[in-house]
């Protein structure tokens, strides 16, 4: 039991208790927190996975900005005063479904064959930095077209109407 | 390895079941954001198997957050939107197209 062995059950523990409590609490406050705290662990997965890059974009992007963005959007759609949310009657159905395509999954894992994990790897940054400028460029502009696509039209949806 | 794909998968499992329970459009949100962290992760692990001097897996994962994030971005301004219209975010009270 190595070293990353156990932070990887460390990270994988709190980021599916985060992932449950996000989805299960009353509280909507307490779910976008929650949320953030999940990306973190999957932040550090990703950081044993070899992909040091995407765990630090993870980080900047998806906690410093996805979460601050539900935050204030939370914000802005309440109506003051901290209230539970209403329970949902659709909970048989949707854990259902759950527990149908988690056990899908988990079987095909468990059936596959995988072949063995190579040692350690260097890091990632120069080989990432190969493939989005060069096999992969043409992905990577469209994803600035699609970033400025998402700018205006948030910026077309909420601005006032007599403007 | 295996153990990686198993909480992939059991990551995006809990992130359906929010999908199809919660009622505020915003921690629907947030359960999607939960599955596309889970693909993301399946992708990353992917990658570290077959051809890891490629990245192609990690390279997916860098494009995958950032539509996630522009998605987001249009996503709540949407819900704003409909508060502001409707002065509520629960999606069953939002309810015009009902036959």
């Amino acid at each position: 039991m190595t070293a990353s062995d156990v932070l990887f059950i460390i990270f994988g523990v709190i980021a599916a208790a985060c992932a449950l409590y996000g989805v299960l609490t009353r509280y909507l406050l307490r779910s976008i927190v929650a949320l953030g705290a999940f990306l973190t662990a999957v932040a550090g997965e990703f950081y044993l996975l070899a992909a040091d890059f995407v765990a630090v974009v993870q980080i900047f992007v998806y906690v410093g900005g996805i979460v601050v963005l539900m935050l204030f959007a939370l914000m802005l759609s309440t109506s003051g005063e901290r209230q539970p949310l209403a329970g949902s009657d659709r909970r048989g159905l949707g854990s259902l479904l759950a527990y149908v395509l988690g056990g899908m999954v988990v079987w095909a894992t468990v059936g596959t064959r995988l072949p063995v994990v190579p040692g350690r790897l260097p890091a990632s940054v120069p080989y990432l930095g190969r493939a989005l400028l060069g096999g992969q460029v043409f992905a990577f502009e469209v994803l600035g077209v699609i970033l400025l696509a998402a700018v205006v039209a948030a910026l077309a949806l909420v601005r006032s109407e007599r403007l | 390895m295996t153990p990686v794909l198993i909480l992939s998968g059991i990551l995006f499992a809990i992130g359906v079941f929010g999908v199809l329970t919660r009622r505020n459009a915003i921690t629907m949100l947030v359960a999607v954001e939960i599955m596309m962290n889970a693909a993301n992760l399946n992708m990353v692990a992917f990658s570290r198997l077959y051809h890891p001097e490629l990245m192609t897996g990690q390279v997916l994962a860098v494009f995958g957050i950032g539509v996630a994030a522009s998605e987001a971005a249009v996503g709540l301004a949407l819900i704003l939107t409909i508060y502001r219209r409707y002065g509520s975010t629960d999606v069953d009270r939002v309810d015009l197209l009902k036959g």
